[in-house]
């Protein structure tokens, strides 16, 4: 029996498509018959009878089985208590559902001796039982270690793991609660914005891991980095999400297509979710209509003027039509920045600068420098990149369709 | 054994052909193998959508047979193209006269056959219209005037006075009888003939059939051909019937239970895949890109001009709200004709120094460059800033084509 064991926090009910899709994708690669699987899904009262019910019917539908832990009920306590150390991380980006992991051996089973923790957001591409097979001997976590993902790590970066894939010795696990809970006490105090599941377990089980090979846990992002359009037998972790580097919906991403594909075999996908994907395009372009009316306004009586790095001068010409009357400062050294804002200052109220630099001198460009002087944007200055391509020539970060679906 | 026709002359229309003949495999009630679907097809149809209209049948436990029309019927297809002056033959679709030679195509042991349009969704019993008795009559179908009250009128034979209104019918969904019809080739050849000399080019297959038949048409129920647009007009809901989906009445808008019922059908074919997500994708990169594009062409025309705007009186207040206007510019209000003549005389004056946007639908900008006005210049037409929100429509018919 192999058991996997997932966590769920879904407020607004759109969460737990993705909890679907990777369990689908590693029923559907882990052959039988002599193999049986148990997913477990630790949860709260955020999952709703229909997404609880579109998972059992994923698992259901391989015939094996699955098994749903309400944490709030069965660890009450607990959760009140990490919710409320770990408040800051809990408000960021993270849920309160990246900690379930932590009451595996509360909650689950006492019989269960071993068990594969996955995050959400994963393409299991291979058989489980290339993995459920590992021996751990003595240590309590199976985990990938960052430095397998990169060309060159640095030499220093020897134990730090990514949190999205474990193989859990269950008795181990166990048998480390009190020093888990003076970890999770201890980053809660000293380092509040970075207490996470993943701070939190590299800090208590740095050198109790065993490590494991990359395939099992692969960051897409550094696919793309590094350019590897190949999809093999690995297990994909799509990290990341709400960028560029995340999921999207460009089907000529190999990576995109590999989710999308196992995606369209879940109950989530419908025509609703072509419905939603259409109107969701729908208002990011009422959204760009409102830009440019609110431009229309902005630019009335008002000439344009320009910021732009010196060897993007000739695109930028072409792209805006830039007329030899117009202005145009260049960023080319550390006092570019002062030459804009005098200008600026000199010209307010007759021209509209466009900022063409979407980072000037390797930071960011200080719009802050601007906005204190009392510029105002969309009347004084235009963020101009935002009209263009971005520099890895998506035209939108597509992930706000993704969620969605 | 229900026969079912579908003309195949584009290679788009695979997915709408596929999406009708699968609605029509889930609400047949008669067991299977219960109907052969016939695809008239020309030099467009793929091996991969072949493959897919043969998987789709066999899941479905049907039956599926392909007639290549240029092949089988080629000296017919020409001897009707060549009715046609040079000039127009170009622009005809061959799938009309693919549909007048079905008689010709069918194998004579069939003496019966349901036509249907590439873009129907049959969320009823085909096996009713099956039932329908044709005795004698070459045809049956639903009257226009009980789909809606302005079909008859595109048809300029029925304003010549050759057809009645209350006879013309509409051939998106018909019974054909092969029987009698076989023998009705030269009244065919003999209505194209007449459609020629009367340069009745637009409806060709409508015009021809309804001259030659709709005194002997059997009249269908009206629930087998509902034209989805005249069901919206109507408010109208989704029932046990057929919808036809004509123009670009099909839409992504999900809210619209008509667009839900086929995009719910299509998505269980075969052409429904991630490649569909990826052209939906790609599709909203163009727009986006276009919106972009118009934004940085904004920038360059308005070079230090202040704007104006001109527009009906009734839309005033709206289009102060939307392109927030100021009390400084300038409206020019279209009240009458001779609103155009002050609109020219304005814009005159301030040439040079003020943008028009111009937001009034059907607005005559030909007026304007005449006057010797540059577009994207001098003036500009408001109505593409408008969100969908305001009122400007954005037809998602083309990304749903291109799925």
């Amino acid at each position: 029996m192999i058991h996997v064991c997932l966590a769920l926090y879904d407020k607004t009910g759109l969460y737990s498509k993705f909890t679907g899709t990777t369990i689908l994708s590693f029923l559907e690669n882990t052959s039988l018959p002599s193999w049986s699987i148990t997913v477990h899904i630790l949860h709260d009262n955020t999952l709703s009878a229909e997404n609880l019910d579109k998972l059992a019917y994923i698992v259901e539908r391989y015939n094996q089985t699955v098994k749903f832990y309400d944490v709030e009920e069965l660890c009450s306590e607990r959760i009140a208590a990490i919710k409320e150390m770990c408040a800051k991380t809990v408000k960021m980006r993270y849920t309160v559902a990246m900690f379930y992991r932590f009451f595996i051996p509360n909650v689950l089973s006492p019989d269960i001796e071993k068990i594969i923790y996955f995050d959400s957001d994963l393409i299991v591409n291979l058989d489980l039982k290339e993995l459920w097979q590992i021996e751990l001997g003595d240590k309590v976590l199976g985990v990938i270690p960052r430095r397998y993902q990169k060309i060159n790590p640095p030499a220093d970066d020897k134990y730090y793991f990514n949190s999205g894939v474990l193989l859990i010795n269950v008795p181990a696990f166990r048998s480390e609660e009190a020093n888990l809970n003076e970890c999770i006490q201890f980053m809660a105090v000293n380092d509040p914005a970075n207490a996470n599941d993943q701070e939190i377990l590299n800090r208590c089980f740095e050198q109790k891991t065993l490590h494991l090979p990359v395939k099992f846990n692969r960051l897409i992002k550094w696919d793309r980095r590094q350019k590897i359009t190949d999809i093999d037998g690995k297990i994909y972790h799509y990290a990341h999400a709400d960028s560029i580097l995340g999921l999207g919906t460009d089907m000529n991403d190999p990576l995109n297509r590999l989710w999308m594909s196992y995606f369209i075999k879940t109950p989530w996908f419908d025509a609703d979710s072509i419905g939603r994907l259409y109107n969701e395009f729908r208002r990011l372009r009422n959204n760009f209509a409102d830009y440019t009316l609110n431009l229309s306004r902005d630019l009335s009586k008002k000439s344009r003027a320009f910021f732009v790095e010196p060897k993007r001068l000739p695109s930028m010409k072409k792209n805006f039509s830039i007329r030899d009357d117009e202005e145009i400062i260049l960023e080319e050294n550390a006092t570019s920045v002062e030459k804009l804002l005098q200008s600026m200052r000199n010209s307010k109220g007759r021209k509209v600068f466009f900022i063409l630099t979407e980072e000037t001198l390797t930071k960011k460009f200080p719009f802050a420098r601007l906005t204190d002087e009392g510029f105002v944007q969309g009347k004084d200055f235009i963020k101009g990149w935002e009209l263009l391509s971005t520099a890895r020539n998506e035209p939108f970060n597509s992930h706000p369709l993704i969620k969605v679906l | 054994m229900i026969h079912v026709c579908f003309v195949f002359t584009d290679g788009a229309s695979a997915k709408f052909i596929g999406t009708a003949m699968f609605s029509m495999f889930e609400n047949i009630s008669k067991p299977l193998p219960s109907v052969t679907v016939h695809i008239l097809h020309d030099d467009t149809l793929t091996d991969s959508d072949r493959n897919n209209f043969s998987y789709l049948a066999g899941c479905c436990g049907q039956l599926v047979e392909f007639y290549d029309v240029e092949k089988i019927c080629a000296a017919k297809l020409n001897q009707m193209i060549d009715l046609f002056p040079d000039a127009i033959k170009s622009r005809l679709n061959k799938a009309m006269f693919y549909k007048l030679l079905i008689p010709q195509i069918l194998s004579t042991e069939t003496e019966k056959a349901i036509y249907l349009e590439t873009n129907v969704v049959v969320n009823a019993d085909v096996s009713e219209i099956w039932r329908v008795e044709l005795d004698d009559n070459p045809l049956a179908a639903v009257p226009a005037l009980e789909i809606g009250s302005d079909i008859h009128t595109q048809d300029k034979a029925v304003a010549d006075g050759l057809i009645k209104p209350e006879d013309y019918f509409n051939p998106g969904v018909l019974l054909m009888n092969l029987k009698i019809l076989r023998g009705e080739e030269n009244t065919i050849m003999n209505g194209l003939k007449f459609a020629v000399e009367h340069a009745y080019f637009a409806m060709l297959d409508q015009t021809v059939l309804n001259i030659c038949f709709s005194l002997q048409t059997v009249k269908l129920p009206s629930r087998f051909n509902r034209f989805v647009r005249w069901m919206r007009r109507r408010k109208e809901h989704v029932a046990k019937e057929i919808y036809y989906y004509t123009g670009h009445s099909l839409q992504l808008d999900v809210k619209d239970e008509f667009n839900l019922l086929w995009l719910e059908y299509f998505v269980k074919t075969p052409w429904f895949s991630v490649e569909s997500i990826g052209k939906l994708y790609e599709g909203f990169q163009q727009i986006h890109s276009k919106l972009k594009k118009s934004m940085i062409n904004l920038s360059v025309v308005m070079n230090g001009k202040a704007r104006a705007f001109c527009t009906f009186p009734a839309q005033v207040e709206e289009l102060k709200k939307v392109f927030h206007i100021n009390d400084a510019e300038e409206i020019v209000k279209l009240e009458s004709q001779a609103s155009l003549k002050q609109l020219i005389d304005t814009m005159k004056k301030s040439q040079g120094k003020k943008v028009f946007f111009i937001v009034a639908r059907n607005f005559p900008f030909n007026v304007l460059t005449q006057a010797g006005f540059v577009y994207g210049k001098d003036f500009l037409n408001g109505m593409e800033f408008l969100s969908t929100e305001q009122g400007m429509s954005l037809n998602s018919y083309p990304l749903l084509y291109a799925m």
